[in-house]
């Protein structure tokens, strides 16, 4: 018992540190596990991102018809608004435009919580069944909302964007 | 002084951010838009300084993507006026703490030069509650064709 004290006294430091590295090392795992899911979810919103436009370009609307809100809002290039029921109906119609490039860009995600903004700049090429033919780089904004563990589309918008000058 | 009190009444003072205190969010968020057209108009660049989010962005209707200082450098020109802006068919969605309000605002302007425009735009413009304070974070405006 003699030579227990010098035992218990280290042993408590022993404790104390391991107690000390413990929170240290939590406290690091916690923020990097803080930074990791904020970049893996703009990964996934823009995964999600390009998974709205191939099926727009494809005329998906069963994808779609999941991905999108009912609440949901397109803003055509026209200016036009389009609700949900609308959107899809156009998309799946016969005289719908036909992509034969839909090409976003210059990608960027903006997260806010349940809120996210996304925002490109896409290259269309399309035609429509009426020949009305569609050659635009055009900005736009689509706004994620993530309802019950899902992401969902609630507003998208387009802008054709202004011509560069002329070069020379 | 942020506010100025007169009667009892608190009337926000220029430059002064809408709280998120009072009336419903809708309501809130109707008001923001309104003191944001207000704001364009008048060149009261301090509104909108506390009204953007840092990395608020807008694509405008013109097809450019203009940072908050690049709004405000087109918001402090003296080379367009404009004449008149309002809006109407507002649609107000709640997300929580966020706010996507749409719109179709009616402009006139005119500049320097002697050019005219008069045009009704479809807007959309995302809102944050940050510290008892709307923000504005992105906006985005499409021309509506005839």
């Amino acid at each position: 018992m003699v030579g227990s004290k010098p035992t218990t006294a280290l042993s408590r430091i022993l404790q104390s540190i391991t107690v000390l590295l413990t929170v240290l090392l939590t406290s690091a795992s916690a923020q990097v596990a803080a930074k990791n899911p904020r970049l893996n979810v703009d990964d996934q919103l823009k995964k999600l991102d390009q998974q709205c436009v191939e099926a727009e370009r494809k005329g998906d609307t069963t994808f779609l018809d999941q991905l999108f809100a009912d609440e949901y809002q397109f803003v055509d290039i026209r200016g036009d608004i389009l609700p949900k029921a609308q959107t899809l109906a156009l998309i799946k119609s016969a005289n719908r435009e036909i992509f034969e490039l839909l090409q976003p860009a210059e990608i960027e995600v903006h997260v806010y919580g349940n809120l996210a903004v996304i925002n490109d700049k896409t290259t269309m090429r399309s035609e429509s069944s009426d020949a009305v033919k569609i050659d635009s780089l055009v900005y736009f904004t689509r706004i994620f909302v993530k309802k019950s563990g899902r992401w969902r589309v609630v507003h998208e918008q387009g802008t054709v964007a202004k011509a560069p000058p002329p070069a020379g | 002084m942020a506010l100025l009190a007169i009667a009892g009444i608190a009337i926000p003072s220029f430059g002064q951010v809408p709280s998120t205190k009072g009336g419903s969010i809708e309501e809130q968020a109707i008001d923001v838009k309104v003191q944001w057209l207000k704001a364009a108009q008048s060149h009261d660049v301090s509104f909108l300084d506390k009204l953007f989010a840092p990395e608020f962005h807008e694509v405008s209707s013109a097809g450019d993507v203009l940072t908050k200082a690049q709004v405000f450098e087109r918001a402090r020109s003296t080379h367009r006026v404009i004449d008149e802006i309002r809006s109407d068919v507002i649609k107000v969605r709640v997300y929580g703490n966020a706010v996507v309000l749409t719109d179709r605002t009616t402009i006139r302007y005119h500049d320097d030069k002697g050019t005219r425009f008069t045009g009704e735009l479809t807007f959309v413009r995302v809102l944050l509650r940050r510290n008892d304070k709307w923000q504005a974070v992105a906006a985005q405006g499409t021309p509506i064709k005839e």
